[in-house]
């Protein structure tokens, strides 16, 4: 594959995730609870 | 330093790091490169899977998880499962005993089949169903957070978690890497970066010989050694750059 369809698809990734940025809040969050299904009470 | 005992390190500082949620202060909402559950007490980072499955439920498209992935898998395909994961980890413990394994073929495609069901049920059921079946689940979140809170005892869901994880285990025992070959959703998206990454391995044609010690080692059961590096199956694990009496494979990190 070429070197500018690499670059091309890397900044793509990086842009989707300056697209989402908010969404790290509501990971922080994710993680800061305790999941019930991974640790198996439902 | 011999490349395994690196590997090794670098294993067991992703544990340590995965785990610095311990100080409550260094959570993040970062979500990490391998399969290590949010559910357990001490994680830093959320679980790419687990997050994807969340914001599958909430009706939100999970923007930060997937572009986090494609820069992971851009810049180095899927050597977290062979140098970071703890639960890859595990399985090469239970590698270590050399004990006679099947050369089971790889089936590369069984791992998609895997993600696809995570996504679909998660979308019909609106619920998180992958976590409730994960074996990492239950031995990095449903065991400590028993371990750290008896009170709450154990359910039905809780023995489908040990009975999950009992069954992985023991299938690693015979096939090396099984949760990674067969069954990791991650694995599935990571691994379909290995053909664009920017580290891969390199066979160098000239120097081969055919003699396929490379494969041999190989604990993803890959068939060719032209495909060492550029197959989904492959971890980039280093084992085949280590025993390849030719030198003919190496590490390379490179934009062509």
């Amino acid at each position: 594959m070429k070197k500018w369809t690499k670059i091309f698809l890397l900044l793509l990734f990086a842009g989707i995730v300056i697209a989402g940025i908010s969404d790290y809040k509501t990971i922080l969050d994710l993680v800061k609870l305790i999941c019930s299904s991974c640790i198996g009470l439902s | 330093m011999k490349l395994s005992t690196k590997r090794k390190v670098t294993q067991f500082l992703a544990l340590v790091i995965s785990n610095l949620g311990f100080f409550r202060i260094l959570k993040t909402g970062f979500v990490c490169p391998f399969l290590y559950c949010h559910g357990c007490p001490f994680a830093a980072f959320g679980c790419p899977i687990g997050v994807i499955q969340n914001f599958i439920v909430y009706g939100r498209f999970p923007f930060f998880a997937v572009g986090s992935l494609g820069v992971y898998g851009m810049f180095f395909g899927r050597v977290f499962c062979g140098w970071a994961c703890p639960f890859g980890a595990l399985h090469d413990l239970l590698a270590m005993g050399g004990r006679r394994k099947i050369r089971a073929r790889p089936y590369w495609y069984v791992k998609y089949v895997s993600l696809f069901l995570v996504i679909a049920l998660t979308w019909y059921f609106l619920d998180t169903v992958f976590c409730k079946f994960c074996p990492s689940g239950s031995l990095f979140a449903a065991i400590p957070f028993r371990i750290l809170y008896p009170g709450f005892g154990a359910g039905l869901f809780f023995y489908i978690h040990i009975l999950t994880l009992i069954l992985t285990i023991a299938l690693a025992l015979v096939i090396s890497r099984f949760w990674c070959r067969y069954i990791c959703p991650l694995g599935a998206i990571a691994g379909t970066f290995n053909k664009l990454s920017l580290l891969t391995i390199q066979l160098d044609k000239q120097k081969c010989k055919k003699c396929v010690v490379c494969l041999e080692e190989c604990p993803m059961g890959i068939s060719e050694p032209e495909s060492i590096g550029s197959s989904t199956d492959c971890i980039l694990c280093g084992k085949c750059v280590e025993k390849c009496p030719e030198k003919a494979l190496k590490f390379t990190f490179k934009a062509k």
